[in-house]
């Protein structure tokens, strides 16, 4: 038997990567290609009409957001000493310094895992880029590996003696 | 509604974010997102997001969300209706004890060093980004 199987395109691994007798298994192996390949194509479909709204929205809001093929097309921005800030970190900034209570204000019938998510979505989109990089995923790669910063995670974790619940009605807590 | 411990960790690094309107306001904000939680009702405290891929064995339970540019450690389901902060990282601050901060350009530097689970080529078209 040979090594490879063909199925409607897809190359299919058989022998030790497969009992043969499990055909669950080898569906589920193929239905995740199919899936990788739909999703891939429909990224490469739908990347260059991305990247036109965003350099018309660059071009009409002044070119301060930057969209640089060093960069993967990326949006950043630059400080007054050259320095590069990538836009999803400028959003950052915004949530940190906003009050989601005063947004509540604004709109009462919104929740606030509604508002949370309206501005993670903000930041995922400024994490647009065309190599396809999830820079979440890259940033969580960076902590899983950094053994000083683990060890400093597993401390944090046993420290749970003193813990207190968080309670908005004591000033103090 | 849920709740949300902090312990004496978090409590710290609260303290040592030194303004006390921002860490008041980063405490709201934990709080109101496990108190939107009920045990039949996940919150943002439960979004896949918030889980770490890549994590050692013991620390695969472990959570984390977003807060500007900190991010919050943390255990716990909206089904247990209790989570536990244990960690904050705080962010670095640009142009503090930074020369040129090139973390971004190594992020999509070292990104690009795996290589692609799939290939694709377009006829005719450049394959250039």
């Amino acid at each position: 038997m040979n090594d490879f199987g063909e199925i409607s395109g897809i190359t299919v691994p058989f022998g030790d990567q497969f009992n043969l007798y499990d055909t669950s298994q080898m569906k589920s192996e193929v239905v995740g290609q199919v899936k990788m390949i739909v999703e891939t194509t429909v990224y490469a479909q739908l990347v260059p009409g991305v990247l036109d709204l965003f350099v018309k929205a660059s071009e009409t809001t002044g070119s301060h957001v930057e969209l640089s093929p060093e960069f993967y097309f990326c949006p950043t921005l630059k400080d007054n000493l050259g320095r590069v800030v990538p836009l999803y970190e400028f959003v950052e900034i915004l949530d940190e310094l906003i009050d989601y209570e005063d947004i509540k204000k604004e709109l009462p019938t919104f929740s606030f895992a509604q508002i949370n998510g309206a501005i993670s979505f903000l930041r995922r989109i400024a994490q647009f880029n065309t190599a396809g990089i999830d820079i979440d995923a890259v940033m969580d790669e960076d902590l899983a590996q950094d053994q000083v910063f683990l060890d400093e995670l597993r401390q944090g974790l046993a420290d749970q003696e003193s813990n207190y619940v968080l309670n908005l009605d004591q000033p103090n807590r | 509604m849920c709740s949300i411990s902090i312990n004496q960790t978090v409590d710290a690094q609260l303290t040592a974010l030194g303004d006390a309107k921002k860490r008041k306001k980063l405490k709201k904000r934990v709080f109101r997102l496990a108190d939107e939680a009920k045990t039949d009702i996940s919150g943002a405290l439960d979004l896949t997001s918030c889980h770490i891929k890549r994590m050692p064995p013991d620390l695969r339970e472990i959570r984390k969300t977003t807060i500007g540019r900190h991010r919050l450690f943390f255990t716990g389901y909206h089904t247990q209706c209790r989570y536990v902060a244990f960690y904050l990282k705080r962010f670095k601050q640009y142009g503090v004890n930074d020369e040129d901060d090139k973390a971004f350009q190594n992020i999509l530097r070292r990104a690009l060093e795996d290589p692609p689970i799939l290939e694709f080529s377009f006829p005719n078209e450049s394959t250039n980004p």
